[in-house]
């Protein structure tokens, strides 16, 4: 009895961790005329439903330092776009489930080598007296003339880890 | 006669001769099974809140967790933290507190793995929001091949974090001497924390 009194104590004041797990970490692929279709799942490592946002973003190197860029959003094709690199993303958010997952489906194309970056991230509370965190995990994509080596060049030119 | 008939079909069936089954089998096939496992990485955070105390300038702790499934071509796992908008990191009515005026400091969890850090202002790279470079905080590594003896290939973590809290660069109370004068109110912000395998 003391042993289950003791299990509820420490379950009632024990912290809460929200977690969430990306797959895969990332993809390479070519340039050129053709696009780039493929996937990645975010899974809600949590009991309680989670919502995520996926968001796009275009690696470039600005003042020699690696920059995530935001892409601009076409309405009439539907895609996000900067310079020659587009993007086609179907769903930008969804409530993933209690231990459940979800799959986003994009599209990549670029004319020149290129790395996009899918930010899937999700609110863990907010705070209205200090600062609310939000969780993000990448997927990456790697666009290369030759697809072989593509991420490890790309990051070498960046000057990424 | 049909009752003799039944009878008699009855007795042969209870002395009918066993029948030993015979197992066939055909020829061996080969079957190709195949096992996928793809690289995955998981990040949870306890703790907090991040509020800031308004006598030291500096916020609680929170922990950031990872756990991770990796084939070897990830070399290491850092945790980047940044705010969405570095010019207004922080901010109440009438103020506001930008991302250079804020640094974190983080320990790992496990002493054998990741790095410790303080005292950097939130405007390092790689820089996730605008044009120009900065916005975010040093970068927290959380393990690198040379702390797990090799590549990281087999799954792991579950003991693999960081504590970690934010304070405000030269912020010496609320009276004289204070580098920063804050202007009264709730400051609130996002901050963005990614774990990143690279």
């Amino acid at each position: 009895m003391k042993r289950i009194i003791l299990m509820l104590a420490i379950s009632l004041v024990g912290v809460v961790a929200h977690a969430q797990t990306v797959m895969p970490l990332f993809a390479e692929g070519k340039t050129g005329k053709h696009w780039v279709k493929g996937q990645f799942t975010v899974q809600n490592q949590t009991v309680s439903p989670m919502p995520v946002s996926v968001e796009p973003r275009l690696m470039q190197v600005v003042g020699g330092k690696a920059t995530f860029q935001t892409l601009d959003f076409n309405g009439t094709r539907n895609d996000f776009e900067r310079g020659d690199v587009q993007v086609e993303l179907k769903d930008t958010s969804a409530m993933i489930a209690p231990r459940g997952s979800r799959t986003f489906d994009f599209k990549v194309h670029c004319d020149e080598d290129c790395m996009v970056t899918f930010l899937n991230g999700f609110i863990t509370g907010r705070n209205p007296q200090g600062i609310t965190i939000k969780l993000i995990l990448p997927s990456h994509v790697y666009l290369c003339d030759k697809p072989k080596g593509c991420r490890v060049r790309i990051k070498a030119a960046a000057g990424l880890p | 006669m049909r009752k003799l008939t039944t009878l008699l079909a009855a007795v042969l069936l209870l002395f009918a001769p066993v029948v030993d089954a015979q197992l066939l089998s055909s020829t061996n096939i080969a079957v190709t099974v195949t096992v996928s496992s793809v690289n995955t990485v998981t990040l949870s955070v306890s703790g907090g809140p991040l509020t800031f105390d308004s006598t030291t300038g500096a916020t609680g702790n929170v922990t950031f967790n990872t756990t991770y499934n990796l084939d070897g071509t990830a070399s290491n796992i850092t945790l980047y933290t940044w705010f969405s908008t570095p010019s207004a990191a922080l901010s109440t009515t009438g103020g506001g507190i930008t991302s250079s005026s804020i640094s974190a400091t983080f320990t790992p969890v496990n002493g054998n793995f990741g790095s410790s850090g303080s005292g950097q202002p939130c405007n390092q790279s790689p820089a996730v929001s605008g044009v120009t470079p900065g916005g975010a905080c040093q970068g927290a590594l959380l393990i690198n091949q040379s702390q797990n003896g090799g590549a990281i290939t087999n799954s792991g973590g579950g003991g693999l974090g960081t504590t970690y809290s934010l304070s405000i660069v030269g912020y010496s109370g609320l009276g004289g001497g204070s580098t920063l004068h804050l202007t009264a109110g709730s400051y609130t912000g996002t901050l963005n924390a990614m774990a990143w395998a690279a």
